[in-house]
């Protein structure tokens, strides 16, 4: 699994490792995903200011901008990632990542890039830009050999930026068969869509984890200010004051749980996810606010050998209060996904998947067949067929 | 005639499977720490030293893990045993940690005699061999 530069210098400098004399080590590291796909079975999605419809795709990447649609494409699932990291010795270490997804044509991105301090066995500090740890599985996200899906499931609600830059102190704990993972961080990051800056002021958050032999169970919140700067549109609040400004940042929260369990050669893993936006309005003051958005997802698999079949089922709701001057209603956006698929390990460091994707739209009527600004259609409904490989290095 | 002849067959094969089943056959695991260890450490210390988890023995003194090369028979044997994971969920398992910054895989250090030689040297280590090439220049502290 790991490739040391100068094998045999360090196993030469192993004799002398920790008995007080620091072994400097350079370990190089990767990850590569190539898959290919494309959507087999598509609802009509309406352009809301249009009025013009086509076939829904698929986001199998939303903050890379991956997109299935009816053209086979090797983009949306696939990326890459190198790590560099050095162990200094005395607990300090440092590491930094290359990341590229097939979304944004593999331009690369340095995902993480970090300082890592063990003050004793039990605390730990990492400073630097970091994964927002939102998700059981976002912190290897990218790493698709980690985890039996081809992409993990899409229905949790996300953040707008999936790194920040700051710092994170966790606390390691072993109690008799229990162990105990609890961490708060802080920070800052910025993205960007299209012409759309985003910035993300005052990350703040805690995640708490603890397993034992067969059971994990995480507990997550996250919470920061959001400044959006777009050519196109300002955001106001209910009283017209500017929004989602330096001065007057948007309020974002994200809360998450989630379990895993392992019966011999069965698996089943679960998370539930809530995010809220605070309230935004258009400038004519006639829309748009999402109220709160939950996703959930229960997946189970079967280690056969070197096969895996897995089944998941996944619900997204998200709720959107509308006011014009004449109208003032809430409508769900809702989406039921199930998926089915294999892994079979063809190489102690390769994997093959084939997966399939069927997503079915259980919006409100409104947001499925009026037309004009609230009609989206059946954007929601459709299913994606992939296959690749997950490889490590 | 022919029975002689069939006779002699049986034992040849006889005779190979017996061969065949003493070279297959080895005697077990024996997770080892250097001589001056004094540590008594349970088959839950050891997950936790191999998993990561924990970095240091029982008295507090610093532990390194070191494995053996990926797909020796050993190392399934004492990551099925002791870790209890199949070699695909132990890669799984630090390629989850190794690319999020919570830990890295211990070292590699070839077979069964090497990982002996390295541990009778440094008194951090901890490793795991084929119990038929323990000796004296290591403490075995677990055997499965």
């Amino acid at each position: 699994m790991t490739r040391h530069i100068l094998t045999t210098a360090i196993i030469a400098a192993g004799s002398i490792l920790g008995s007080g004399a620091q072994a400097a080590d350079l370990r190089i590291n990767g990850f590569l995903s190539v898959v290919g796909g494309l959507t087999t079975s598509e609802g009509v999605a309406r352009n809301k200011f249009t009025g013009a419809e086509s076939k829904a795709t698929y986001v199998a990447d939303g903050p890379t901008g991956g997109v299935y649609d009816d053209d086979i494409s090797f983009k949306p699932d696939s990326n890459f990632g190198l790590q560099v990291s050095s162990n200094l010795g005395d607990g300090l270490s440092v590491t930094g990542q290359l990341t590229g997804s097939g979304g944004e044509d593999f331009d690369t991105n340095v995902a993480w890039a970090y300082i890592s301090y063990d003050l004793n066995d039990n605390w730990n500090l990492q400073a630097g830009r970091q994964r927002l740890p939102l998700f059981f599985y976002s912190d290897f996200l990218d790493v698709g050999y980690a985890y039996h899906w081809t992409r993990t499931p899409q229905v949790l609600p996300g953040a707008f930026s999936d790194t920040f830059e700051g710092v994170k102190l966790a606390w390691m704990h072993s109690s008799d068969n229990w162990d105990w993972r609890a961490s708060i961080y802080g920070g800052a990051g910025d993205t960007s869509e299209g012409d759309v800056g985003i910035k993300t002021k005052d990350v703040l958050g805690a995640t708490l984890k603890a397993s034992n032999d067969w059971l994990q169970l995480r507990a997550t919140y996250s919470m920061n200010d959001l400044v959006i700067d777009s050519p196109n549109s300002t955001f106001f609040t209910r009283n017209g004051v500017a929004q989602a400004t330096d001065d007057n940042p948007l309020g974002y929260t994200f809360a998450g749980i989630g379990a895993h369990m392992t019966f011999d050669s069965v698996f089943v893993v679960t998370e539930y996810a809530f995010s809220e936006i605070e309230e935004v309005f258009a400038p004519d003051n006639s829309v748009v606010g999402a109220d709160g958005t939950i996703g959930w997802y229960i997946s189970s698999g079967i280690r056969l050998g070197n096969l895996t079949p897995h089944i998941t089922y996944g619900v997204s709701e998200a709720t959107f209060s509308q006011e014009t001057p004449s109208l003032d209603t809430d409508s769900e956006n809702a989406s039921t996904t199930i998926t089915l698929g294999v892994r079979w390990d063809f190489h102690p460091s390769a994997a093959f998947k084939a997966e399939f994707s069927t997503r079915e739209d259980d919006s409100d009527d409104a947001l499925q067949n009026d037309f004009g600004f609230f009609g989206n259609g059946e954007q929601n409904k459709v299913d994606v067929f992939t296959v690749g490989f997950d490889v490590i290095f | 005639m022919a029975n002689k002849i069939l006779k002699t067959l049986l034992a040849a094969s006889l005779a190979s499977a017996t061969l065949l089943g003493s070279v297959a056959a080895w005697s077990g695991v024996a997770v080892i720490v250097h001589p001056s260890n004094a540590n008594n450490l349970s088959e839950t210390d050891i997950s936790r030293i191999f998993l990561g988890k924990k970095k240091s023995y029982p008295d507090g003194s610093e532990a390194i893990p070191v494995d053996q090369k990926d797909g020796a028979a050993v190392r399934s044997s004492f990551v099925g045993t002791v870790l209890k994971k199949n070699d695909q969920q132990i890669k799984a398992y630090w390629a989850q940690l190794l690319f999020t910054g919570k830990g890295t895989p211990p070292k590699e250090v070839g077979a069964s005699a090497d990982v002996r030689k390295l541990i009778a040297e440094n008194p951090a280590l901890i490793g795991y061999i084929d119990s038929a090439e323990a000796d004296g220049s290591v403490k075995v502290v677990f055997q499965f």
